[in-house]
């Protein structure tokens, strides 16, 4: 194998410069490295041997320009994604669990937004999995909110001794599960628009 | 319309959002006996579900929200118009009342 020694390799005419043949292996070795200042094209990027590759180094940001999209189309995790539905339950029905599934991935967060259509009984909250919060309304026909610090949902269809309320039992495979608690004899269907974030 | 499976065993219940996993998927997914598995498909944008003599039935959850506060408006009114009888006050007195107990 010859070696060409230069500093400089340029297009002999105009502005393009062509490097191998169709088939050819062109090999960077290691401890050689390719500094590209302006812009890469190619249709892809694997790893050099084994299966591992690694994007930049520890402080690099990446950024994925307004219009562009990653698509994740296998199992990768560590891609943000959010999902948003509803679910509904009626309060009369004994303390028990309810699993919403089909959320696509394992939620880290949830925000819940619950409500008796028609009436004033309402409750906003949210969980991470560790702790749950919500604010509701206190009880039927009042006006004040209370902040709680233990529930993800709390509905009061007349008074402390009457109501229905919920707290995150886990995020799953491809939801979460919330433990409800029945206290008195509430009436009516929740209805909870959410959000599941991961 | 936006369906929603609902599958429901021994006071559990599971609300299949994507509204395609059948009782198979769901008995594996939550390890439950598929034997005991009651489900439903419901539009969840006006129907819900609840158990009735153990049994999961689907119900529209808007009209019988709206009959409960229908009836719960209904239920404060009459008790207003009695109070309102037997003390003997006009409108204006019972605007004054709620006023002064506000």
């Amino acid at each position: 194998m010859s070696t060409l020694n230069v500093d400089k390799v340029d297009p002999s005419t105009g502005t393009a410069l062509e490097l191998g043949t169709s088939g050819d292996t062109i090999t960077v070795p290691t401890g050689a490295g390719l500094t590209v200042v302006d812009e890469v094209k190619t249709n892809k990027v694997s790893p050099a041997t084994g299966t591992a590759f690694a994007l930049g180094d520890s402080g690099d940001t990446f950024t994925v320009p307004s219009g562009a999209t990653i698509a994740n189309s296998g199992t990768a995790t560590g891609f943000g994604d959010v999902y948003v539905s509803s679910f509904s339950r009626d309060v009369s029905t004994a303390t028990g669990t309810q699993a919403v599934t089909g959320v696509g991935f394992t939620p880290t967060s949830i925000e819940v937004f619950a409500a008796i259509g028609g009436t004033v009984k309402a409750s906003w909250g949210m969980s991470d999995g560790t702790t749950d919060k919500c604010i509701y309304q206190n009880n039927n026909g009042g006006t004040d909110f209370i902040s709680n610090q233990s529930q993800l949902i709390r509905v009061v269809t007349v008074d402390a001794g009457t109501m229905y309320s919920g707290t995150l039992d886990s995020f799953d495979a491809d939801g979460f599960t919330i433990s409800w608690t029945k206290t008195g004899s509430p009436t009516g269907t929740v209805a909870g628009n959410f959000i599941a974030r991961k | 319309m936006n369906t929603h499976n609902i599958f429901y065993s021994n006071g559990s219940m599971i609300t299949d959002i994507s509204g395609k996993k059948t009782k198979e998927q769901v008995a594996n997914e939550f390890s439950w006996n598929l034997d005991s598995i009651q489900n439903i498909e419901i539009d969840s944008t006006s129907e819900s579900t609840k158990i009735v003599d153990g049994s999961l039935v689907k119900y529209n959850y808007i009209e019988e929200n709206t009959q409960m506060a229908t009836e719960a408006k209904e239920k404060k009114e009459s008790k207003i118009a009695s109070v309102k009888d037997k003390l003997n006050l006009s409108e204006e007195d019972w605007d004054n009342l709620k006023e002064a107990l506000r």
